[in-house]
Order: C-alpha cells, then sequence, then structure tokens
C-alpha cells in the first residue's frame, strides 16, 4: 500500500515537472530561420552531428509559417527544452521571447553585438575576427599593402577601429572613410580609392544600403582599377575578387562544443572558412596573386558561369 | 537477298562489339576522397577536373565527401583512385590498390604533422589542460595521427573533442583566436601561418612530429590496365598546361612523380 502511494506521488511529480517549466537537461530545441538557406541547413545538420548520444533534438524551421510565434509557443511547452539553438537572426530574435531560464545558443546571426545577449546566451559570430579577414587577403594577394574601408559611426566604428590595432601586426594598413548616410558612398570611394591597393567591403547595412549602391561601388572600383576584397560571397557577381566568410560546418560542430563545456569565450570566433576566389576576373585582368593559396579555395568563379 | 542479310547482321555485330559499345561505355574515372580536409569545394574540383579530363577523352572526375561512398567504389575496373597515403594503409589490407602515382610540392613527395599548442602548454607534461585540438581531417584521421605523435601519452587525452575544420590553417588560427588549444596541421602550413600572420606563429608551441607520409597518391586496382594508364598520363601531365596545372594546385600538388 506504502509502495502504491510513492509510486503515485513519483507519477504526479513527473507530470509537474514536465509541464512547468523544469526544462530537460538532454532536450534541445533548434531553431532555424530557413531551412532553406544551404548555409544554415549545413549549419543544423553539423550541430546534430556533432551532438553526443545523451542530448536529444527538435527542430523548428520557421520559413513559410504563418504564425512562427505559436509554433515556437507550442513546442517549447511541448518539448520544454534546456537549450534553445538559433540559426540566424530572425530564430533568434523570436526565441529570445520564450526563452525563460533556458541556455539560447546562436550563429549566423548578422552582427550580434546589436542583439540582446544575457549571461545565458552563447554563440559564434556570423563575422570573422578582422585579422582573420586580413591573414587571407594576405595570402592571396601578399603584395597589398594599404587596404580601404568605408564604413558607418553607427554600426562599425568599434570593429574598424579593432581592424586597425589587430592589422598593424600584419604589415597592412587599413585606410577608413566614415559615412553617416549611403548618399555619400560615392564622394567617400572618390576620396579613397586613389589612397588604396584594395578595396575592403565589410558587413555594414548603411553602406550596402540597396543594391544601387552595391552596383556603384563596384563600378567605380573598377574604373579606378582597385579590386575588392568581400565579406560575403554574394559580391563575387558584383565583381569582388576574393571573398572569406565563415563555414557553416564548422560553426554547427562549434555551437554544439558550446553545450559540453562553459565556454572560455561567450560568443566565439568561426574557426573555419570558406574562401571564393574569382578566377574569371583574375584571368581577364591578369591579376597577380599566390597560386599556392589555390588548396585553399572552396569555390571558384570562372567565366564559364558568368 | 540472303547474302545481304548475312551482311547486315555482321555490320550490327562489328557496331555492337566495338564501336557503339564505347560510345556507351563508363568514362574512365578518377575517384578522389581526402578524409586530410575537410573543405567543401567538391562542385568547384568536379567542374575544373572534368573541364580538363574531357578535352582529353571519355574520362570523368568524381570526387566524395564520404569515405563509405568511396570504399564502394574501390573494386571497378577503368578507374584511378586518388587518396591519401594514410587512407592508402588502411586500405591496402582489404584491397590490391597499387600506387602508380606520388603527388609532389615543391619537389617533396612527403609531409610530416604538427601537433602544436599555445604558447602556455610549454611541453606534453601538460597536455591534461588541452580540452579542444583542431584538425582538418576526419575524426578518425585527427585521433589517428594524435596517436602517431603522442604514442602511450595519447591515453591521457582520448576523451579529447576535436574541432573538424575545413583546412590546417583553419585549424592553427582557430588556436590564435582562442576556440582550441592545440591544432594539427602540415609542417609546410605553419610555415605559411609565418608568412601570413606572424604574430600567431609565434604564440604557438610545437608539441610533436608525426611520421613523414606521401602526399596524394594515385592508385589502381591490381596493375593498371591501358585505358587506366592512358590516364594516368593525362593526370602526370597536367603541370604542362598553365590551366591544368592550376586545377591541380587545388588539390595542394603542384606535379606527379612515377612510382
Amino acid at each position: 500500500m506504502e509502495m502504491i502511494k510513492i509510486y503515485k506521488i513519483v507519477i504526479i511529480l513527473s507530470y509537474l515537472f514536465s509541464q512547468y517549466g523544469f526544462s530537460q537537461s538532454n532536450k534541445i530545441l533548434i531553431v532555424n530561420s530557413s531551412g532553406a538557406i544551404t548555409k544554415y541547413a549545413k549549419n543544423a545538420n553539423e550541430f546534430k552531428q556533432s551532438l553526443s548520444k545523451d542530448y536529444q533534438w527538435s527542430e523548428l524551421n520557421l520559413a513559410g509559417l504563418e504564425n512562427p510565434e505559436n509554433e515556437l509557443e507550442k513546442l517549447i511547452k511541448t518539448e520544454n527544452p534546456s537549450v534553445i539553438y538559433c540559426i540566424g537572426t530572425k530564430a533568434y530574435l523570436l526565441a529570445q521571447q520564450y526563452v525563460e531560464d533556458r541556455k539560447l545558443l546562436f550563429s549566423a546571426a548578422i552582427n550580434w553585438k546589436r542583439l540582446n545577449v544575457n549571461e545565458k546566451t552563447y554563440g559564434i559570430s556570423n563575422e570573422l575576427q578582422p585579422s582573420q579577414e586580413m591573414s587571407f587577403l594576405k595570402m592571396f594577394f601578399p603584395k597589398v599593402k594599404k587596404v580601404g574601408i568605408i564604413y558607418s559611426n553607427k554600426f562599425n566604428q568599434q570593429y574598424v577601429e579593432q581592424a586597425k590595432k589587430e592589422i598593424q601586426l600584419l604589415q597592412i594598413e587599413i585606410i577608413s572613410q566614415a559615412i553617416d548616410e549611403s548618399s555619400e558612398v560615392a564622394s567617400a570611394l572618390n576620396e579613397l580609392l586613389p589612397k588604396v591597393d584594395i578595396l575592403w567591403v565589410i558587413s555594414d547595412p548603411v553602406v550596402l544600403d540597396n543594391k544601387d549602391v552595391v552596383v556603384q561601388i563596384f563600378k567605380t572600383a573598377a574604373a579606378q582599377q582597385k579590386q575588392v576584397y568581400a565579406y560575403s560571397d554574394i559580391y563575387i557577381q558584383y565583381g569582388a575578387v576574393l571573398s572569406v566568410s565563415y563555414d557553416a560546418g564548422t560553426t554547427g560542430g562549434q555551437a554544439a562544443g558550446l553545450l559540453k563545456s562553459i565556454p572560455s569565450q561567450k560568443v566565439e570566433v568561426p574557426a573555419g572558412t570558406d574562401i571564393t576566389l574569382n578566377m574569371c576576373l583574375i584571368d581577364k585582368l591578369k591579376i597577380d596573386f599566390n597560386k599556392s593559396a589555390l588548396s585553399s579555395v572552396t569555390n571558384m568563379f570562372n567565366c564559364t558561369q558568368e | 537477298m540472303k547474302k545481304i542479310s548475312i551482311l547486315f547482321f555482321a555490320f550490327l555485330l562489328i557496331l555492337t562489339s566495338s564501336g557503339l559499345t564505347t560510345c556507351f561505355a563508363e568514362p574512365v574515372t578518377i575517384y578522389f576522397y581526402n578524409p586530410e580536409s575537410s573543405i567543401d569545394n567538391f562542385a568547384m574540383l568536379k567542374t575544373n577536373f572534368d573541364d580538363y579530363l574531357l578535352k582529353q577523352g571519355s574520362y570523368q572526375f568524381q570526387p566524395f565527401n564520404n569515405m563509405e561512398k568511396f570504399e564502394e567504389k574501390l573494386d571497378k575496373k577503368n578507374s584511378i583512385y586518388l587518396l591519401s597515403s594514410w587512407h592508402f594503409n588502411t586500405l591496402q589490407k582489404k584491397y590490391p590498390l597499387k600506387i602508380a602515382l606520388l603527388g609532389t610540392y615543391k619537389d617533396t613527395i612527403k609531409q610530416k604533422k604538427v601537433l602544436c599548442a599555445k604558447k602556455e602548454i610549454v611541453d606534453l607534461t601538460m597536455l591534461k589542460t588541452i580540452k579542444v585540438i583542431a584538425g582538418a581531417g576526419s575524426e578518425a584521421y585527427s585521433r589517428s595521427i594524435l596517436q602517431q605523435i603522442l604514442g602511450t601519452r595519447y591515453k591521457e587525452i582520448d576523451e579529447i573533442r576535436i574541432l573538424k575544420v575545413p583546412k590546417d590553417i583553419d585549424a592553427l588560427m582557430a588556436v590564435g583566436f582562442g576556440m582550441a588549444e592545440a591544432a594539427i596541421s602540415a609542417e609546410g602550413t605553419l610555415k605559411y601561418l609565418e608568412d601570413i600572420n606572424p604574430n600567431q606563429y609565434k604564440q604557438l608551441n610545437y608539441l610533436g612530429y608525426s611520421e613523414a607520409n606521401y602526399l596524394l597518391v594515385a592508385a589502381t586496382m591490381d596493375k593498371p590496365d591501358k585505358l587506366e594508364s592512358k590516364l594516368l598520363d593525362i593526370l602526370y601531365n597536367m603541370p604542362a598546361d598553365e590551366k591544368s596545372q592550376r586545377d591541380l594546385l587545388l588539390l595542394g600538388l603542384d606535379g606527379w612523380k612515377w612510382k
């Protein structure tokens, strides 16, 4: 009789725990901004593969959902995860509202410093460190000494200051031009381009405000026979000679690693890189580059792809 | 009429036994898998190598990012297998693979892998303080290299986390940026780091070296037949042309040497 009573209590307590916020330590909810984006899908796949067998996961793909808030809330209630892993800014902004005391992981969130992060938030930044970017530039174009950046103080003042400090050690000089509005891009380019060997396009929503400005940047640089180095491979089609960005698979593996122990840094730099080289442009303009670096290339844009 | 029918059937027989079978036969294929690198460059390799090979005849390049799928192709004739020497050694017991060509880079055919750690880890007595090792290879490859470098000391870190990155230079920079305490890398890549980021290079300590292993090798099942020999010649001649020399560099090689 006593035994039956104990069992009853245990069953009732388990039910209450699962219903009212006692999160399950081995459950992870992956919230993906869009599973259709190749990089996000790769990120999620590597994350799942890198998880140890002790973890169970469920996934919510936000793309195409009519009411993502409801779906997420429902899933959090039924699954009761201890960790929510967000891929992309959209997923992070949404999950943040329902996270409560759970651990929140993120990756692929553009400019994470703009996001609200608390003591239980950890992540992998979308952006590489300036010295990481410059090391790869040097690897392909060792003769480059002066690099130009146009940036907005609102979003990138800190990044540019950090870049200038870090890059001194690489014997590269950063020459920068700050703007407040995208309408100032043209004059900034005319001021900057004659002073530099290459233009470095960084992730800046003011500078890269719209497609017309992007086209203008690449046209002006080409007219002044200056190459463009970009933070994302989407700019290769506009005429960037090289782009280096984070490798989504590595980021997924890194995020899984953040579950295993308390990391030394709350937000880690991406450990893996994707390199795209515009071989079509290199051949057309006979641009001198370090051919030994070819073994590091992920994608190559050939003239047949134009 | 009878004569015409006989002639017609004889003609058909000739067509099916020689010309047509050649037309519809599977092209001679180079199968590629490299567990020492995780660069997701298979689409680019396929495009560039097929472009070179198709100009030479009915040949194709088939890269794999999955070891099991690559190994499923291992009993085929009319095939050349492009693989790492570490993988070759693990396969030798199961398959009669024979190396035909050794990949070269700057006149060398072998390379050593190095285990290096952040400055604070001065020697192997501090091995236990390492929690994450970055490496570009598959988990099995990285652990095998660690065993080779550390010998019996490997036991001290057998449960360590391996952070898989696309290439050696990423592994070395992962130490510099604090995502790993140590990295496995080819010796040559350390020289690279010294050139492109001397500050990060200075922050590294060498903890040990692996044995010297061949770079990529090209192998066939048993002795190469006529078609395979022709394709091996085509592969060997890649450095003769500027464009195909560049394609070969995508694999980290600048030439071949006959074994």
